[in-house]
């Protein structure tokens, strides 16, 4: 409080202050303020006493009626209000001033934006709907991205555990991938300096007898570090000990949790027994914890070991293993990168003798989240993107229902505003009640998202790499409340600015808003922006659609249909005897030949696009061309004399393997067409030879007896490697598929199939039991899939579109109802005003097409890796969605346009 | 709308209006105000210290009004209440309204049964 001079106070001064101080205690106003205050108010109870003494009231009369006015307990009420900021509720938010506690502001906005929503039942049906189908699907998207993509893998410390790869460029094929070969893991283990060990996987599958039904398990021979390097333990037994890796020593096995539970029964004393794997005795050691299957689905673990052949010089090309490594603390991604690439081309300058040089060999490293993920990663960001588009034509829709709504709410507003409602506390309502509205949505959503959800997983469980559980998960959950709240801001702000800026008066004085004003231009650009987003959407789907028909143009080089596939896998410790294996194939294939309604039947070690290969170097018996080029790498397939004729695999020239091509006659081989061409363009291959491996390799040659046509062994997307098929009969191989050429469904014959199997050995499992249309179908799953979902969020922005644009043409056709009907009464045909009508709503949409259009050139570019034989601005796609979206808008348009001209001009004009 | 609550929100809506014209033509101090309230309506309109200067400081508050202490020579300090540039924005548009309103109310309440309009 200021100083002030003596002379200044009268008598009563002091006292004033006292009495005013006193009541005022009650709110506890910070010091000056209050000091402020007492003395404002004991200068007024001055005036009024010095008053009412002039007018001749005796001292303490005007005393006690200066007084009365500060006992009135509204002066510490409103006070407390006005200074403390703590409100009570006034009847219409937004009139109690726009500085009052933002908490009690809010719970009275919630109260009123209850209120408003359950007074239009139907209203809050319709944008709670929409807003759930956005706000569901988007949180369905998430919730699989988060579990794939976002959530780290489950072993500590993940970002430092590395896949190692080897590339071989100079194969000709870009990216050309490969495992690594037991010498070169030797080689990396020798000379790296930044790991602080190396695990190697050979993965496989395995017949498991286990009490009489035999059964075909996924099984991985692993170096015994690998589970520390995960932090794995097992729940029961123990993992492996290195001396368990050493040749010879390896009889012991861990079994998955799984396997555990369903094939033993979840027996504890499990430990210790033995168990029959591929008919050779080991000894189960150990159990793992449910959540563990590295790599995926293995359900049983042996130690892997070296023998010498495994780490023969002979043996650097056989690249079968795939390996792991854990950095060492302290070194980085990028410190490691350097090391390995020393450690490349070292060994390049260590083995001349082998074609590193030529090659290209490099040393590839990747993160293990990045190679677990990598594949889904751009498609899961691109079906995200597009349930957001989805989300907001969903908010552009909601956002025009809101502004329609805003129309019949003027007059409300400006009675709000006339009671002293700020446009600030305004637009804080009717945010509240978009938000509010949002909420319910992203609730609706969430209830629906499980089933969502189910429906995905079904759909892509073989095509994701990480499982994805129905349930919500707590980041899916945090995501769709915040989801939930952006939107509801997002689509209320619109009317909201909106109504921040209405002319109020205008509205009390003749009861209805201003024709075509800011709404009606906001609405239309709602439109606007719905159409843009649903174009491209609709493109982005057709382009997906134009690539996945390309795809199925593809000749794959053989003929799926009728065709049934199944895998077989002979023991070693059973038919270790090549002449064994040889007779069990004959014998079936015989068996299974004489069926009813079988074709052809033959066998092959591996059926193209099944995701499984075998390739390796081969050398070419000719002059024609430098030595480093006349050693190709190969796919190589050992098939049965029927295998070409089953599969449909034409033959360009020579002939396909028959009975002559025994083990006793000279070894013969079929190449493919790229191969010949390569070689022998415009000559005839037959009769020129060819052998497995380098040209140090003392394998026999083999002659070319025929050229077969390419087949697409690994995808229907790119060629694969130059193929080499030999005879089976000379190269035994215990692991085969059947391919079996049916006249009628392939799948009805499955059961006899593997009736004939069991009849010549009951021990031996048949697996993978598929028809040759369904592997290529599986090939193509992933695309197809995501070409499902895109298709599907198009359909539902389409819908979505569809509806505001209905919406927004009746609403200016009603607003229009007068002029309409005046024209029509002055003489104006239907088809004249439906053309004015037609006109005005179509120059929104084209705009909308337009602006889409250039969006979706620039989009559509991060979808370009998913496309196949369609470029990012292929006109069919694009123009097809142009198309299609016209003419939705076209019928959204016409149908209340035709209903407003059907109306009587009569009825229209004397409404007014 | 409750009749009892909107009554409660007209005078309240009315009481601003009352305090921002008062000041349209220059600056007062609080006393003056309530003085000048009392006086131009015949005393039927009467400004208490309780209701009057927690509304002045909520208009100040608002930033319709500015409050400043001015010292003349041989009194005591008051403090006077000027409209701010948002203040006179205010006043114009809810003098506009509430002719707007009263005529509107008038328009209604002086009607007697004429029967309905067709809607």
């Amino acid at each position: 409080m200021p100083e002030r001079s003596q002379r200044d106070v009268p008598h009563e001064w002091p006292s004033w202050k006292n009495e005013i101080a006193t009541r005022l205690s009650a709110l506890k106003l910070a010091p000056a303020r209050e000091a402020e205050i007492v003395e404002e108010l004991a200068q007024h109870l001055e005036d009024r006493y010095r008053e009412l003494r002039t007018a001749g009231v005796g001292e303490a009369e005007a005393r006690r009626l200066a007084l009365e006015d500060l006992s009135d307990p509204k002066l510490v009420q409103e006070l407390r209000l006005v200074e403390n900021r703590v409100s009570t509720e006034p009847l219409v938010p937004g009139a109690g001033g726009e500085k009052e506690s933002i908490m009690s502001d809010l719970g009275q906005d919630l109260r009123y934006g209850l209120r408003m929503l359950g007074k239009n039942p139907g209203f809050t049906a319709v944008a709670v709907l929409t807003l759930a189908l956005g706000i569901g699907a988007n949180t369905a998207i998430f919730s699989v991205l988060d579990a794939v993509l976002l959530r780290p893998l489950p072993y500590p410390e993940p970002q430092r555990l590395v896949k190692v790869w080897t590339r071989f460029t100079g194969i000709g094929l870009p990216n050309d991938q490969n495992w690594v070969s037991p010498p070169e893991l030797r080689d990396f283990q020798q000379l790296n300096h930044s790991f602080a060990d190396l695990a190697a996987i050979n993965t496989g599958t395995f017949n498991l007898g286990v009490k009489g039904s035999p059964e075909r398990v996924i099984g991985s021979a692993v170096s015994p570090s690998l589970f520390g390097m995960l932090g794995a333990q097992a729940i029961l037994g123990r993992t492996f000990v290195d001396e368990e890796a050493q040749p010879g020593h390896e009889h012991e096995v861990v079994l998955s949790y799984g396997l555990w539970q369903r094939a033993f029964g979840a027996a504890r004393n499990i430990i210790g027994t033995t168990i029959r794997v591929d008919a050779v005795p080991m000894t189960v050691v150990g159990v793992m914890p449910a959540g563990f299957s590295y790599p995926q689905d293995t359900q049983i673990w042996g130690p892997l070991a070296f023998y010498p052949a495994d780490l023969a010089p002979d043996s650097r090309g056989g690249h079968g293993l795939e390996v792991l490594g854990r950095i060492k603390p302290g070194v980085t991604f990028a410190q490691l990168r350097t090391d390995m690439d020393r450690v490349g081309k070292t060994m390049i300058e260590q083995h001349p003798e082998y074609p590193y040089a030529k090659y290209g060999f490099a040393i590839i490293l990747n993160p293990l989240l990045d190679e677990t993920v990598g594949d889904v990663k751009t498609p899961l960001w691109v079906l995200m993107g597009a349930v957001a588009l989805v989300l907001l034509i969903a908010c552009a829709n909601v956002a025009n229902l809101l502004l329609v709504r805003a129309s019949g709410r003027q007059k409300e507003t400006a009675v709000r505003v006339a009671l002293g409602a700020s446009p600030g506390r305004l637009m804080r309502q009717l945010l509240t009640e978009s938000t509010l509205l949002s909420l319910f949505g992203g609730l609706a959503g969430l209830i629906l998202t499980p089933w969502v959800l189910h429906g995905l997983v079904a759909l892509s469980a073989t095509t994701l790499p990480r499982v994805v559980h129905t349930g919500i998960s707590g980041p899916a959950l945090a995501f769709t409340l915040a989801v939930s709240l952006g939107t509801g801001i997002l689509f209320g702000l619109a009317p909201a600015l909106h109504a921040g800026r209405v002319g109020s008066y205008e509205v009390l004085k003749t009861g209805r808003g201003t024709v075509g004003g800011p709404s009606n231009r906001l609405r239309r650009a709602l439109v606007i922006a719905e159409t843009a987003l649903s174009l491209v959407l609709l493109a982005g789907a057709g382009l997906l659609l134009r690539s996945f028909v390309q795809i199925l143009k593809v000749d794959p080089g053989f003929r799926p249909e009728g065709v049934l596939t199944m895998r077989i896998s002979l023991p070693d410790a059973k038919y270790s005897q090549p002449q064994q294996v040889r007779a069990f194939y004959s014998a079936l294939l015989d068996r299974i030949g004489a069926l009813p309604g079988v074709e052809a039947a033959g066998a092959v070690n591996l059926i193209p696009l099944s995701g499984l290969n075998s390739s390796g170097t081969a050398t070419i018996d000719t002059q024609a061309v430098p030595l480093e080029d006349r050693e190709p790498e190969v796919d190589y397939r050992a098939a049965t004399t029927g295998y070409f004729k089953t599969m449909g695999i034409s033959l360009v020239r020579g002939r396909y393997f028959d009975d002559g091509d025994s083990e006793t006659a000279p070894a013969v081989t079929i190449v493919d067409e790229t191969l010949a061409n390569t070689y022998w363009p415009n000559q005839d291959p037959i009769g020129r030879r060819l052998h497995r491996g380098g040209h140090t390799s003392k394998a026999p040659w083999m002659t070319i007896v025929g050229e077969v046509r390419h087949v697409h062994n690994r995808t229907l997307e790119a060629r694969s490697r130059t193929e080499v098929y030999w005879p089976q009969a000379q190269n035994p191989s215990g692991a085969m598929a059947l391919v079996v050429r049916t006249a009628g469904n392939p799948m009805s014959l499955a059961l006899t199939i593997q009736k004939g199997v069991s009849a010549l050995d009951p021990d031996l499992p048949v697996f993978q039991v598929r028809s040759m249309t369904d592997v290529m179908g599986e090939s193509v799953a992933r695309r197809r899939l995501a070409l499902i979902l895109l298709a599907v969020f198009a359909g539902l922005a389409l819908l979505l579109a569809s509806i505001g644009i209905y919406g927004v043409s009746s609403y200016s056709v009603t607003e229009r109802q007068q002029e309409i009907g005046l024209r029509m009464a002055l003489g104006a045909r239907r088809s004249q005003v439906l053309r004015l009508v037609l006109g005005q709503g179509m120059s929104f949409i084209l705009a909308g097409l337009g602006i889409g259009l250039l969006a979706a050139l620039g989009l559509t570019r991060l979808i370009g890796s998913l496309l196949f034989a369609v470029r990012p601005a292929d006109p069919l796609a694009l123009g097809g969605a142009v198309l299609l979206l016209t003419a939705v808008a076209l019928l959204a348009i016409l149908i209340p346009a035709g209903r407003a001209t059907r109306v009587d001009p009569v009825v229209t004009l004397r409404y007014e | 709308m409750e009749p009892r609550l909107f009554d409660r929100e007209l005078k309240k809506g009315s009481a601003e209006l009352l305090i921002l014209s008062l000041l349209e033509a220059r600056p007062r101090h609080g006393y003056e105000i309530s003085k000048l309230i009392e006086q131009r309506s015949d005393g039927a309109l009467r400004f208490h210290v309780a209701s009057l200067y927690p509304l002045l400081y909520r208009l100040e508050k608002r930033g319709w009004l500015q409050g400043r202490w001015v010292e003349k020579a041989g009194q005591r300090r008051r403090r006077y209440y000027r409209l701010t540039v948002q203040g006179r924005a205010v006043l114009a548009s809810q003098r506009h309204g509430w002719q707007t309103f009263v005529r509107a109310v008038n328009a209604i309440t002086s009607v007697t049964a004429e029967g309905s309009e067709n809607a």
